[in-house]
C-alpha cells in the first residue's frame, strides 16, 4: 500500500473524508495511549481519555495550520488534555522534587542481561519515571521530536525544556541503576 | 560492557522498548464517535430551536387578537349580541365570569413564578441547542 504523510491525510479529512483520520490515529494511538496511560494509571480511563484526544484533535483540524509537524500539534494536544484532565481529577501528580537527582556518573552497564531482559528492565524504568518526564523522555527518544517541538508540546522554553529533559534523563539514570543493582544482587 | 553515557545509546535502547497499546479496536472506536457527532451534527442543523408548534400556537394567538380588534372596531361584539341567543350567551357569560373569577385570585407572584419557568425554560433549551456541538 502507498504509504504518505501526515499532511496527505489531513487534506482529505479537511476535504471531507472523515475515514481518512483514522490513519491518524492509527499511526499515533500508541504514543498518545501509554501518555495517558501513564497519567492515569488505569487502561480504561487511558484508552477513553486518548480517544477524547483524538476526537479533539479532530474537531480542531481547521485549526492547524502546518506551520509546525503535525505530531509535536497532536503531542500538544494529548499533554494539556491530561495535564488538564489530571488537575481537574485532582490525580497525585509525583512532583519533580520527589526524586534526588545525584551529581553522579550517567553510565551503568547491562552486563550479563540478554536483550530481551535489558528491554524489559528499561520499560520498568520508565514506568518509573514522573508523568512529565516520561512523556518529554518518550517524545524525545522515542518519537525523535527536538528540544524545540518539546518546548511547543510543554508550553515552555527551550533552556526550561533541556533543564527539564536533562533532569528527566537523570531520574532515568538513577532508576535504572537501582534496578539493575536489585537484580544482580538477587541473581548473587 | 555495554555501557549508556550518551544520548545516541540512550535513544537506541528507548526505541527498542514497546509502548503501551491500546485495545485492538481503539480505532475503529474513535472513528465510531466522530461519524455519530458528525451525523448528529448534520441532523441538528435541521431542526429548528423553536419547534412548528410554537409558532402554530404563536400565529393562532396573534389571528385571534386580530379578530378581536377588527370585531371590537366594527360593533360585532358588544352587548347587543345577547339579544340573538339570550339563553346560550348567559349561560356562557357565567362560564366565563367563573373562570376569570378563578383566575383572580391566583397571586399574583405565582404568575409571575410561572412566567419567569417558562422564559428560562426557553433560554435553556435555546443555549443547550446552541451550545450542543461548541
Amino acid at each position: 500500500m502507498e504509504q504518505h504523510d501526515d499532511l496527505y491525510y489531513i487534506e482529505k479529512v479537511k476535504s471531507g473524508l472523515t475515514n481518512h483520520f483514522s490513519y491518524i490515529v492509527e499511526n499515533y494511538k500508541d504514543v498518545v495511549f501509554s501518555i495517558a496511560l501513564k497519567v492515569l494509571k488505569n487502561r480504561d480511563e487511558a484508552e477513553e481519555m486518548a480517544q477524547e484526544v483524538f476526537i479533539k484533535v479532530y474537531h480542531s483540524l481547521d485549526k492547524f495550520r502546518g506551520s509546525s509537524k503535525f505530531s509535536t500539534w497532536l503531542y500538544s494536544v494529548t499533554y494539556n488534555h491530561c495535564i488538564s484532565q489530571v488537575r481537574k481529577k485532582k490525580y497525585d501528580i509525583r512532583s519533580l522534587e520527589n526524586v534526588q537527582i545525584a551529581d553522579e556518573d550517567d553510565d551503568f552497564n547491562f552486563d550479563g542481561f540478554s536483550e530481551e531482559e535489558r528491554r524489559e528492565i528499561l520499560e520498568s524504568a520508565l514506568k518509573k519515571l514522573p508523568e512529565d518526564d516520561y512523556t518529554l523522555v518518550i517524545l524525545y527518544y522515542y518519537e525523535d521530536q527536538t528540544i524545540e517541538e518539546l518546548a511547543r508540546v510543554a508550553k515552555l522554553s527551550v533552556s526550561n525544556t533541556k533543564v527539564k529533559l536533562f533532569r528527566a534523563r537523570k531520574k532515568l539514570h538513577i532508576i535504572l541503576n537501582e534496578m539493575l543493582k536489585e537484580e544482580i544482587d538477587s541473581l548473587l | 560492557m555495554k555501557e549508556i553515557n550518551n544520548d545516541m545509546e540512550l535513544k537506541k535502547l528507548v526505541k527498542e522498548t514497546r509502548l503501551e497499546k491500546p485495545g485492538n479496536d481503539f480505532t475503529l472506536k474513535v472513528m465510531n464517535r466522530i461519524f455519530d457527532e458528525e451525523t448528529a451534527k448534520i441532523l441538528n442543523k435541521g431542526i429548528k430551536v423553536l419547534g412548528k408548534n410554537f409558532w402554530v400556537f404563536v400565529l393562532l394567538f396573534v389571528a385571534l387578537g386580530i379578530t378581536m380588534i377588527i370585531l371590537s372596531a366594527t360593533g360585532v361584539i358588544s352587548g347587543d349580541s345577547s339579544t340573538l341567543l339570550p339563553e346560550a350567551s348567559k349561560t356562557i357569560t357565567r362560564e366565563y365570569q367563573t373562570i376569570f373569577e378563578k383566575i383572580g385570585k391566583v397571586p399574583l407572584s405565582i404568575g409571575a413564578i410561572l412566567t419567569a419557568s417558562s422564559i428560562l425554560l426557553l433560554i435553556e433549551r435555546f443555549m443547550s441547542k446552541k451550545n450542543l456541538f461548541s
